[in-house]
Formats: C-alpha cells, sequence, structure tokens
C-alpha cells in the first residue's frame, strides 16, 4: 500500500504530465508543420471573424452536429460541458481559485457551488457516459467502428465519474488533503499522499486517462480546431 | 513471382500509409482524432442502402486509420492490442479496390461529422495508392490513357468533334428552330466553353442548349465564344483515380487552350469536377495569375440573368422540374443559388428535393462510378458496378419520386448518367438531363 501510495502520489504525476505536455506538443506541432490544402465545404467562411466564430461555434455548441442529431446532441453536448466544467471545478484543488478572490466569494459560498454545481455535472456526465457506452453496443452501426479502444475508454471514464461521485455523495470525502497533497507537490514541504483508496483508484484512473491523451482518439480534443478551420476556410 | 510482387505491393501500401506523417495536414488529422461516434454511417447513402459492416464511411476509413496506427508509430503494437490498429493483410490489395470504390467521395459525411472529417480526402488517398499499384478499376486507367492520347475521355477526334458540334446545331434548328452557331479555335474569342466531352456525345441536348445560351449572349452585348479542338473535354479522371500527374496534365491543356486562343474567361459547362479541378485543385488553369478567369457556366448564365439578358417563355417548359445539386458544384465549388434562379425564371414549377443544396443526397454515380457498369477488374466486387449504383442509388430515386417532378435537372454528366439509369431501372419515368436543356427550350431570342 505505501509502495503503491508512493509510486502513484509522488512519482506517476510527474510522468503523466511529461508525457501528456510533450505528447500534445508534438502532435500539434506536427499538424502545424503539415502542408495546409484548402479543402473548404461550402458554404464556408469568407473572412477571418466568419471562420473564427464557425469553428468556435462547432467547438463549443457543436453547431452543425445540433442541427442534424439533436437526440444525439443532446447527451454528447452536456456530456462534454459537464466534463469540461468538473476538470474546471477540480483546478480549486490545485490554486485557490484567483477568480474566488476576484468576485470576493467565500471558502463557504464556493463549497456551495461545487456542492451543487459539482454534484449536477457528476451525475450528469455520468449518466451522458452510460447512454454512450449503451449506444455502443446498442446500434449496429456504431457497434461495427467500435474497438477495444472506445469501450476501454468509455469504461475508464465510467470508472473515474463513479469513483468521484462515491466520494462526494457516499463517503463525502474531504478535500483539504487532497489540497494539501497538490499544494506541496509542486510547491515546498512533506509531500502527504492522502491514503484514502478511492481516492487513490481515482488520481491513478484519471492519470491512465491523461497519459493515453496523446496517443488515441481523445486527439480529438485539440485536433477539432483544426479540422474545423480546414473544412471551413475558403479565402 | 507473384507471391514476391504481393510482397512488394503490400510494402508500397505500408510505405505509402507511413508517408501520411508527412503530411498534408488534412490526412494526419483525420488518422488522429475520429472519435467512431458513428454519425457519418446515418448521413452516407452506401451505408443506408447495403448492411454490410464495410460501408460505413468510418470503418472503411479505418482501412487505411489503422494501418497508419500500426507502422506509423513506435506504439503501433500497443495500439493494436487496444484493437485501434491492425496488421496489413494479405488480400490488402483487393480490399482497397473494392472498398474505395464503394465510396462516392461526395463529401456529405464531412457535412455531418462533428470534426468535419472528410472521408472523401481518405478515399482519395486509397484510390491513389490503388492507382500506383496499377490496380484501378479498368475503365478508371482506360479512361485515362485514352484521355492522355486523345485529350478527352471519349477518344473522339478532331473531325468527329467537328462533325458533332456541326450536327447540333442542325438539331437545334429543327428542334427550336434557332440558328446557331459552335464556333471552334476562334481566336480572340471572350470565352472558351470547356464542357464534359460526354455532353457532346450522350446528353447532345445539354450542349444545344448551351449554343443557344452563347447566342443569347451575343445577341446581348456581343460577347463571343469558341470551343477548341485541342481541349474540349473538361473531365478529368485525375481526381478520381487520385492521380495527381494525370489530373495535372489535363488541367494543363486547358490552361494552354485559354492562353492559345487569347480569351479572357474559362467557362466550365455542366460538370462538376471538371470545374472543382479546374477552379480549385488544378496546377495550371486554377491559378490566381492567369491571364483569364475561371468560372463555369452557371455563374456566368447567373450573372447575365440578374441584368435581364433573358427572356423565357415559361409555357414552353410544360415538365415539372426538380434539381439535383451535384456534390463538387455543391458542397465543392458552392454553386447553389445560379441554377436554381435559371430553374425559376423558366418555369413557374420548380420543386426543391428534401435535403437539398450542401445536405443533397448524392445519386451514388460520384467519384466516377457512374461511368462503371461491368466489373471492371475488381476481384472483390460483388456483381458489377451497375448493380451496385443501382442499389446505392436508391436514397436518390425516393428524394426524386417524393418530390412528384418528372423532370430531374442534374448539372453534371456523372450524375445525368447515374440518375438516368436509376431512373429507367426503378421504372420511374422521370426525365433527366440538364439545366440548359431547358434554357434552349424557353428562351426567346
Amino acid at each position: 500500500m505505501e509502495a503503491l501510495q508512493y509510486s502513484i502520489g509522488k512519482v506517476m504525476p510527474f510522468f503523466t504530465l511529461a508525457v501528456l505536455i510533450i505528447g500534445s506538443v508534438y502532435r500539434v506541432w506536427r499538424w502545424q508543420k503539415a502542408a495546409v490544402g484548402n479543402i473548404a465545404m461550402f458554404p464556408s467562411a469568407t473572412s477571418g471573424s466568419q471562420l473564427f466564430k464557425k469553428v468556435m461555434g462547432e467547438v463549443f455548441w457543436f453547431s452543425s452536429f445540433r442541427n442534424e442529431n439533436r437526440s444525439l446532441w443532446i447527451t454528447t453536448w452536456p456530456f462534454h460541458a459537464s466534463i469540461v466544467l468538473i476538470i474546471l471545478g477540480h483546478s480549486r484543488l490545485i490554486t485557490d481559485w484567483p477568480l474566488r478572490v476576484l468576485l470576493g466569494l467565500s471558502e463557504e459560498t464556493v463549497h456551495s457551488i461545487s456542492a451543487w454545481g459539482g454534484g449536477v455535472c457528476g451525475l450528469l456526465a455520468l449518466a451522458c457516459c452510460l447512454f454512450l457506452l449503451f449506444r455502443r453496443f446498442a446500434i449496429s452501426r456504431v457497434r461495427e467502428i467500435s474497438s477495444g479502444e472506445d469501450y476501454g475508454i468509455l469504461l475508464l471514464l465510467l470508472f473515474i465519474l463513479v469513483t468521484g461521485n462515491i466520494m462526494r455523495f457516499y463517503t463525502h470525502y474531504d478535500i483539504t488533503q487532497v489540497q494539501l497533497y497538490f499544494r506541496t507537490l509542486f510547491g515546498a514541504g512533506e509531500t502527504m499522499v492522502p491514503p484514502d483508496r478511492l481516492f487513490l483508484m481515482h488520481y491513478l484512473a484519471v492519470q491512465m486517462l491523461l497519459i493515453y491523451l496523446p496517443f488515441g482518439k481523445f486527439l480529438h480534443i485539440p485536433g477539432i480546431f483544426f479540422s474545423r478551420t480546414l473544412l471551413a476556410k475558403d479565402y | 513471382m507473384e507471391t514476391a510482387q504481393k510482397d512488394t505491393d503490400l510494402q508500397k501500401i505500408i510505405d505509402q500509409v507511413k508517408a501520411i506523417k508527412n503530411g498534408p495536414q488534412v490526412l494526419q488529422l483525420y488518422m488522429d482524432i475520429c472519435a467512431k461516434c458513428g454519425i457519418c454511417s446515418d448521413q452516407c447513402h452506401v451505408a443506408q442502402t447495403m448492411p454490410e459492416s464495410r460501408t460505413n464511411p468510418a470503418k472503411r476509413s479505418d482501412i487505411i486509420r489503422k494501418l497508419y496506427k500500426r507502422y506509423g508509430s513506435n506504439w503501433g503494437q500497443v495500439l493494436k492490442a487496444v484493437g485501434a490498429a491492425r496488421d496489413i493483410s494479405p488480400e490488402e490489395v483487393e480490399i482497397w479496390q473494392r472498398d474505395f470504390y464503394e465510396c462516392s467521395g461526395c463529401r456529405r459525411c464531412a457535412k455531418f461529422c462533428p470534426f468535419g472529417i472528410d472521408n472523401s480526402i481518405i478515399t482519395r488517398k486509397g484510390r491513389a495508392v490503388v492507382h500506383a499499384l496499377g490496380r484501378s478499376p479498368f475503365m478508371m486507367s482506360e479512361t485515362q490513357r485514352i484521355s492522355d492520347e486523345t485529350g478527352n475521355d471519349e477518344g473522339q477526334t478532331y473531325k468527329a468533334f467537328v462533325e458533332a458540334c456541326r450536327f447540333l446545331c442542325e438539331e437545334v434548328k429543327d428542334d427550336w428552330d434557332l440558328d446557331v452557331e459552335i464556333p471552334i479555335d476562334k481566336e480572340g474569342a471572350d470565352i472558351l466553353f470547356i464542357p464534359a466531352s460526354a455532353d457532346l456525345i450522350s446528353f447532345p441536348e445539354t450542349h444545344m442548349g448551351v449554343a443557344v445560351f452563347f447566342k443569347a449572349l451575343e445577341m446581348y452585348d456581343g460577347t463571343t465564344w469558341t470551343m477548341s479542338s485541342k481541349a474540349f473535354d473538361g473531365a478529368n479522371f485525375g481526381l478520381f483515380t487520385g492521380d495527381d500527374p494525370h489530373m495535372n496534365r489535363k488541367n494543363q491543356v486547358a490552361h494552354d487552350a485559354c492562353i492559345e486562343l487569347g480569351v479572357k474567361k474559362l467557362v466550365i459547362g455542366e460538370c462538376g469536377h471538371a470545374y472543382r479541378i479546374a477552379k480549385r485543385m488544378g496546377p495550371t488553369a486554377s491559378k490566381n495569375n492567369n491571364p483569364f478567369e475561371t468560372t463555369n457556366i452557371f455563374e456566368l448564365a447567373d450573372e447575365y440573368l440578374q441584368k435581364g439578358a433573358f427572356k423565357f417563355d415559361k409555357s414552353k417548359v410544360d415538365e415539372i422540374v426538380t434539381y439535383h445539386d451535384p456534390c463538387n458544384f455543391a458542397r465543392s465549388t458552392g454553386i447553389y443559388e445560379e441554377p436554381r434562379n435559371l430553374l425559376n425564371a423558366m418555369t413557374d414549377n420548380f420543386i426543391e428535393m428534401t435535403p437539398n443544396r450542401t445536405e443533397n443526397w448524392c445519386c451514388g454515380g460520384g467519384g466516377g462510378l457512374a461511368v462503371m457498369d461491368g466489373q471492371e477488374k475488381v476481384a472483390k466486387l460483388e456483381g458489377t458496378f451497375l448493380d451496385y449504383r443501382m442499389k446505392v442509388g436508391k436514397v436518390k430515386v425516393d428524394q426524386v419520386l417524393a418530390t412528384k417532378a418528372n423532370y430531374c435537372a442534374a448539372p453534371c454528366a456523372n450524375c445525368k448518367r447515374q440518375v438516368m439509369q436509376l431512373m429507367e431501372h426503378y421504372e420511374t419515368g422521370v426525365k433527366v438531363g440538364g439545366v440548359f436543356d431547358l434554357f434552349g427550350k424557353a428562351v426567346v431570342l
């Protein structure tokens, strides 16, 4: 247990960060240096501002997808949006929100925002994730293009969401330990890895996911900016 | 000997797939970012009409994607273990040959993909590799050979071309009682007109309509036109086979003809892919610094229509007309409203198909498939290309029938042939032609 705690908490994070950053930068750098052709799909953007609007609409609102497959949009957009919010929420484990200071919120207010917002997002993401997994099994056209990677990633996400939700709703995990851990991991002081098993499992799964990011289908996160720009740009 | 040949072929495939690492950007992205959501299969006419899993666009693209991940990276074995990569198969060439010619490259999936993945680009890459191995379907490579030899896909001689033009002028006189001429190699004309050479033989009414159109133009403001005996075919199979050198050679022919005749405008006729190449993909005729402007007959006609250059007798068009957006005119070059403006000016009985414009369904004959009837030496193809086309065209047939129109304007030689055959095969009684077929009929000179 000690050794596991040590490796997940003190060794792996640096490895994870290194792989995530170097891997992603390498990918984006390779896309960046490759020759760009004009493959515009019409109607296309004709100016920089139009292009910006179009690409951002696709990235943040899934706009063309929204119009075409509303029923899938209703699950995938909340899925992505809640995960983004969850990631933002987790930032308070590492840093004392500059936003909190800026808005003059008290710790208590942040706690209740976290309890409500985080709780809702956690459950929403879980429900959507279950639906996506179900969809992958149930629809034959989706099943036939699914590989171990697709199922594996959904299961990993599911695991992360379930452990996270258990910590929030069932064991009511005390985050001050984690806050202390992160502050000492990157700053001064003796690092104490929280011994909670659930936390360690959750933490390990998240790191696995981050390590996988530059290698597999998660590349759609940085990639969409490039591919959408390519398709919309004609000037 | 045969196995040695096979091994070199497989090695070539691996090399070509690995080369994606060096670009272009678009292919690299498409290899990396597909999330396998499956939306493309709902939007592909092939996947909608053929139940086989290989017709799923994401699955077809996976043919290359999984090889790229296996051989193009250092962790190919790991990705293979999770199913994201695969080893090359001994039947690889045969699979590519069939599967990449079961995609018409219409780009409808790209319209709907959340990431904008354009599977047609992956298809073209696949076809390029097949072509480099000398395994393009027979009709494809044969057409390219004929085109390189004679300058046109039909292999027409100068004499036959001149004769066809003369004959069409007579037909115009007979059918519509108008005197037109089709000038050939007239130096100093304003416009060089290049149709698909199939128009001259298979769809003469379109070309007759075009001749009437240019007559109307000349009567309006003295604009003169000509055709070239060296470049009277805009069709370019290099787009379909992925053979860039061929595409460039044929594009050069059009460019040289424009320079030689000293025209101000290169106008492409009712042929979507010809316009796409001439305007956007060709290395010479598409350049911005040419002494001539590259446009197409719809933009030209619409420009004059807005000026009020034409008078139409709407009673002469008694058909109920619908319009099929060819993929290369619509999604790939943005010609949406111009043909509609023309049709609306010529008839009150114009009905839109649903969906239309950027979301229109492919006719099933795109990507050069429309010209292939037999098995074309594609070993794994079940039945013939004609069987295949009639099967996947069902979506288009339903779409046309829903409009209750009895004339479908499909301004692209490939679409025309495919939709015509579809309408006969399904015994719908719907007539198929171009937009300019109606122009010749309706215009009052």
